[in-house]
């Protein structure tokens, strides 16, 4: 069983490191294991993430890839659709059984012809356009409702520590 | 006939019910300043605080909700500091803002340690030995707020402090040249590896940058 995800897992890795794509980085944390991955994630231009290195582990499940695997932010990071221990909460990231939103399309979720390269595009667009309808992070979507400034100062500065700075 | 009906009912209403309805908004606008008005006054001076009991004016809500913003700092902290101002939300967001951590309460309590990083363990073989620590703190001011964070930033968790000053004078088009695209596993993960550092310190320099202007 693992052993088919793992041939699926190593070809993604050799797609992502021969086509580079812009502002996305992912492959095993240690060459034993393939099914636990860090990757990167630059923050989108022209929202308060921009400049900002987002880094995330991604857990794969046995039967990859017919269930999804799941992200967790490694920073800190403030964002409606993150819980607050770092677990990401998108639609690609859901089989098409479950819907804890009941709002997604299957089309958007998660599927064996999905992958690493998309999750993490689906992740970056997330950053910029934050789905306040998602109640991952409750007060995170309230602030961003309602305290725009507020909520753009601590993306700025949760950016900044993400390189040091 | 409605009109001959309706008076007598209303003037019925406003003498059974006046006086308690009165006593009612009474105990209502007491509460609401007392809870909800006074904080902007006890605000005022630290000194107040200790004169009245403060803990009343903390509420739950308000440490959860910094508590969801600022995962790293601990709950007794955000509770201290909310009892001094008196349970100001605002101010106590604004402080972390500009300190980047709050002071633990001096009562004994547990404190954070840092967190060991998934990452962290697995990723130091391979990567160069000898990193400067010296000149890491002294080149990120913001590392001196250590022990409040939960999460280190990426150059510290890489030991990549020591090509940050060379990779400042070099341009990153050279990077991917040098490697020869072999697709073994292992120099896969060579170049993986040297992409994501120098990811990282292409986003350091873009954000030096950026902080410059």
């Amino acid at each position: 069983m693992a052993a088919k995800a793992v041939r699926r897992l190593l070809s993604e890795y050799r797609e992502l490191i021969n086509n580079e794509t812009d502002g996305i980085y992912a492959g095993p944390i240690s060459e034993d294991n393939f099914m636990l991955w860090e990757c990167l994630i630059a923050g989108p231009p022209d929202t308060p993430f921009e400049g900002g290195m987002y880094s995330a582990t991604l857990t794969f499940p046995d039967d990859y890839p017919l269930s999804p695997p799941t992200l967790k932010f490694t920073c800190d990071i403030l964002h409606p659709n993150v819980y607050p221990d770092g677990t990401v909460c998108i639609s690609i990231l859901h089989p098409p059984g479950d819907d804890p939103n009941m709002y997604e399309s299957a089309s958007e979720r998660w599927s064996p012809i999905q992958s690493v390269e998309k999750v993490l595009l689906s992740v970056m667009s997330m950053l910029a356009e934050p789905n306040d309808e998602s109640g991952a992070n409750v007060d995170a979507s309230k602030m961003f409702r309602e305290d725009r400034e507020q909520y753009e100062k601590i993306v700025r500065r949760c950016a900044r520590k993400t390189v040091g700075l | 006939m409605s009109s001959s009906t309706s008076p007598p009912s209303s003037e019925d209403m406003a003498g059974s019910i006046g006086i308690p309805q009165l006593i009612l908004c009474a105990i209502v606008a007491a509460l609401v300043y007392r809870y909800v008005l006074s904080p902007s006054q006890v605000s005022g001076g630290p000194g107040s605080a200790n004169g009245r009991r403060p803990r009343a004016t903390v509420s739950p809500d308000a440490i959860e909700a910094l508590r969801a913003m600022f995962p790293q700092i601990s709950v007794a902290a955000i509770r201290w500091d909310l009892e001094k101002n008196g349970g100001s939300v605002e101010s106590t967001t604004e402080k972390i803002l500009t300190d980047g951590f709050l002071p633990e309460p001096p009562a004994p309590v547990i404190r954070q340690t840092p967190s060991p990083l998934p990452g962290a363990a697995n990723t130091q073989p391979g990567s160069r030995p000898g990193t400067t620590r010296p000149q890491a703190t002294a080149s990120s001011p913001s590392s001196s707020s250590g022990p409040a964070t939960g999460h280190t930033d990426l150059i510290t968790r890489y030991n990549l402090y020591s090509r940050l000053e060379a990779y400042r004078h070099e341009s990153p088009a050279e990077q991917p040249a040098a490697a020869p695209k072999k697709n073994d596993k292992a120099s896969l993960f060579l170049r993986g590896r040297e992409r994501r550092d120098v990811m990282i310190l292409e986003a350091r320099k873009k954000m030096e940058d950026m902080l410059r202007r």
